[in-house]
């Protein structure tokens, strides 16, 4: 116990000394901090990488547009489908859609839309562009379910006559009796929308669609039952395949499933070897952080062997030198951890964002600029590491010192003290 | 003995510690090498991701559904969209990001006979990607038998038909073999057209159409200049959106990316490219580090020597040459041993990990060449101090 005071003490014989030790250490530890941090948002970009790009299946009647009023093209899916989509391991989201075409000015024509009233409103020819922007009036809330209310796209308002500033009070009149070289009459009463938002997608054909309730949609066009669209969402890039091919197996002989296998084959396959490679580094910067902190305190021992010969010339014995010393090392190597540790808590995110900017910018093109506050380094990590880094930075520390005490307890007191 | 030869020969004189140097010196240069050339690995595939994930523009006439009409629909861009836009679209002011256009005139092909009566007949550049209607865009159909279009097939009167076209309308089965559609022929507009292959995508409705040669298509249907789609790749996922904003511009044409995934796609592979470049940085900074501690601690002792050196007159340039030259010997060991590290490492990973890690040519010897630049700013401290040192002073610290 004495010898470890003694080692303790020691430690604050020389206070520049000490600082320096200590910024010695605390230096790497910060940069390994960092690093981890870096790996840390390259993983959470790879997983949002995987859970938003290509994992995205679409699955329709086989064979048919699923258009509920087109020629040859009305087949729909059953119901069940949506129940046996939902129960597959991996999917987390399944949206169904009801289409029909409408005739504009001949010989064109718009899609009206049947969805949830939160769903994502998908754009026919291009289900993937989803969610256009809302540019007047309001979007749908759970409350419109059922109600006779409608988003028209802003080419399909123009040709009805509707203008912004008259959403919300004006109406659409829905005709399924109006027919077209593909579109059959479906004989229904008319129905009156109000015009409650109007959206705008960024593409001609997409802004001619009408969005509506799905339970409005079923009772104009007397869809009790059945679906023309589903969109099934799955968890991760890395499952679309598996999912795609559980699809088949059980929707397989109703539905055709369009999916972006190969596409989330190949995101899910490179971003997982980035994502490796992170770990790599990771564990890499750790091992040359011990390496460092090996260094510092081979060097710091031997400084000090004027002293060790000091101590063996008023007869202190090996095991006391080396103990008092060990502790010091340690000591030091854990001060310089936890200064390493609360300096990243503190100033981390500013200091690795700075770092980030200065030293990474002028290598990046141009249009990473705005990445530059995109890199949210979190400064919250995990405690299995820390203790990891900081216990093998420990047992570095005292294989180092041991090495540097093993060599000067060697030596005579007349050589250590000659020897600076 | 010249500086140099003293140089070099000096590490031999206290071989205990020049092994100590040299293997940790050894460990940090091939674990460096392996880090760089994972951080090379991971910018390759993060390149790979940019350029293959979500880079494809669809175009096609404004306000159309983009599949030749469906009875005969006049979209806004009906007259507009044609062979003029392939030009226009090589002229956009972001065209250099631009590496491939990919031009489809669509025509369809009704039966109401069929259960499946909707077939649509795609003239395509042979080979360019055969992209069935509905289907995802970056999705291609893949031939099951006989073959695809190759450059020769440009004008001939061939046909590659879908599974479930082959099967409904044709009689022929996918597996049946080549012999069954050897001498398979349809009629195009009055036209007979020898089947060649029959290919497959997975579903029914993009199992439904017939692909044939552009200029045979123009042949058949006379469409003129105008085309039904244009698939327009970008180099990368980071140019999509500013390249689509410049096609948007060009009159009759819609052009669709699903945008939300390419904003995803864009700022996730960016924040990644730019994260690993840092983590590279860092890590420089602490591989230099680590060697100039390694070669003050292994060079520290010549302090005295050089003041010894001076005492008998040796001129302060033939110090440095000889520090220099005995950091030379000490980096060319430990570069041996390098390579020994960095391929036991190496072999680690790709136990551990899965990873294919081979060690380019150019890595090992760049992070040598790197180590010895740091090797030599690591011994200036005892060049620097043994220069400033009096002979006298430097004697009595022998």
């Amino acid at each position: 116990m004495e010898t470890i005071v003694f080692g303790l003490r020691n430690m604050g014989r020389n206070k520049a000394r000490l600082a320096l030790i200590t910024i010695l250490i605390a230096i790497p530890f910060f940069l390994l901090l960092a690093l981890q941090s870096i790996g840390d948002a390259v993983e959470r970009q790879s997983a949002a990488l995987m859970r938003d790009v290509n994992t995205l299946l679409q699955l329709r009647a086989r064979g048919s547009m699923g258009h509920v009023n087109m020629i040859d093209q009305d087949r729909i899916l059953p119901d069940s489908v949506l129940e046996r989509a939902r129960a597959i391991e991996h999917v987390v989201h399944v949206e169904p859609y009801l289409l029909a075409m409408a005739p504009i000015t001949m010989p064109n024509f718009v899609m009206h839309v049947g969805l949830a009233p939160t769903a994502i409103k998908r754009l026919e020819s291009h289900g993937e562009a989803g969610n256009p922007r809302i540019i007047a009036g309001r979007d749908f809330s759970p409350e419109d379910a059922g109600k006779d209310v409608a988003i028209i796209g802003q080419g399909y308002a123009e040709w009805a006559g509707i203008r912004p500033e008259d959403v919300g009070r004006a109406t659409l009149t829905v005709d399924t009796t109006r027919t077209h070289p593909v579109i059959y009459a479906m004989d229904r009463p008319k129905r009156d929308l109000r015009v409650i938002g109007m959206y705008a997608s960024g593409y001609v054909f997409g802004d001619l669609q009408l969005f509506m309730p799905l339970d409005t949609f079923r009772s104009i066009y007397g869809i009790d039952r059945g679906v023309s669209w589903v969109f099934v969402r799955v968890d991760s890039a890395a499952n679309v395949a598996k999912v795609a091919d559980r699809l088949k197996a059980v929707v397989g002989e109703a539905a055709d499933i369009l999916s972006p296998t190969n596409a989330a084959t190949f995101t899910a396959t490179t971003s997982r070897t980035v994502s490796r490679l992170a770990t790599v580094g990771g564990a890499l910067a750790i091992l040359l952080v011990i390496v460092v902190v090996f260094f510092a305190m081979l060097m710091l021992v031997g400084e000090r062997s004027r002293e060790i010969g000091t101590f063996k010339a008023i007869g202190a014995g090996s095991s006391r030198i080396a103990g008092q010393f060990l502790t010091e090392a340690v000591a030091l190597t854990l001060l310089g951890g936890i200064v390493g540790l609360v300096v990243f808590r503190l100033l981390g995110e500013a200091v690795a964002g700075r770092l980030f900017a200065l030293g990474v910018g002028p290598f990046l093109p141009a249009h990473y600029q705005p990445l530059f506050g995109s890199l949210s380094l979190d400064t919250r990590l995990s405690g299995d590491l820390l203790s990891l880094a900081l216990l093998a930075a420990v047992i570095a520390a005292a294989i180092g010192g041991a090495y540097g005490i093993w060599r000067a307890v060697r030596l005579s007191p007349v050589e250590a003290m000659k020897h600076e | 003995m010249s500086a140099f030869a003293r140089g070099v020969s000096n590490p031999f004189r206290n071989r205990l510690r020049t092994g100590v140097a040299v293997s940790l010196l050894a460990t940090v240069i091939g674990l460096f090498a392996v880090l760089i050339q994972g951080a090379l690995l991971a910018r390759g595939q993060i390149a790979s991701l940019e350029a293959n994930v979500r880079t494809v523009i669809e175009l096609r006439e404004a306000g159309a559904f983009g599949t030749g009409g469906f009875g005969g629909d006049r979209p806004a861009g009906a007259t507009d969209f044609s062979t003029a836009t392939l030009a226009m679209v090589n002229r956009v002011p972001t065209a250099r990001h631009i590496t491939k256009v990919e031009e489809y005139v669509h025509a369809p092909q009704i039966d109401p006979s069929r259960p499946n009566a909707y077939a649509m007949v795609i003239g395509l550049r042979p080979g360019a990607p055969m992209r069935a209607i509905g289907e995802v865009d970056y999705e291609n159909a893949r031939v099951v038998a006989g073959r695809g279009f190759t450059e020769r097939d440009e004008g001939e009167a061939i046909a590659v038909v879908g599974r479930l076209y082959a099967r409904e309308r044709l009689g022929v089965g996918a597996g049946a073999g080549r012999a069954a559609f050897e001498n398979a022929t349809l009629m195009l507009n009055g036209r007979p057209m020898r089947v060649i292959g029959i290919y497959a995508t997975g579903n029914d409705f993009g199992d439904n159409h017939v692909f044939v040669p552009l200029e045979t298509f123009r042949r058949i249907f006379s469409p003129g200049s105008k085309l039904s789609k244009i698939r327009v790749t970008v180099d990368s996922v980071v140019n999509v959106e500013a390249v689509a904003a410049d096609l948007k511009r060009l009159p009759g044409v819609d052009a669709v990316t699903a945008a939300e995934q390419v904003a995803t796609a864009r700022m996730a592979l960016g924040t990644m490219a730019a994260a690993t470049l840092f983590g590279a940085l860092l890590l420089f900074a602490i591989g230099g580090v680590l060697v100039v501690f390694v070669m003050a601690l292994a060079t520290r002792e010549r302090v005295s020597e050089i003041g010894t050196l001076k005492a008998l007159g040796a001129p302060n340039s033939e110090i440095v040459k000889q520090i220099v030259a005995e950091v030379f010997a000490i980096v060319v060991m430990a570069a041996a041993g390098a390579v020994f590290v960095a391929m036991v490492t190496v072999r680690i990973i790709e136990g551990a990990f899965g990873l294919e890690l081979a060690l380019g040519r150019d890595v090992l010897p760049l992070v040598v060449l790197g180590s010895f630049v740091f090797a030599v700013l690591g011994s200036l401290y005892p060049i620097v101090a043994g220069i400033r040192l009096s002979p006298v002073q430097a004697m009595r610290r022998t």
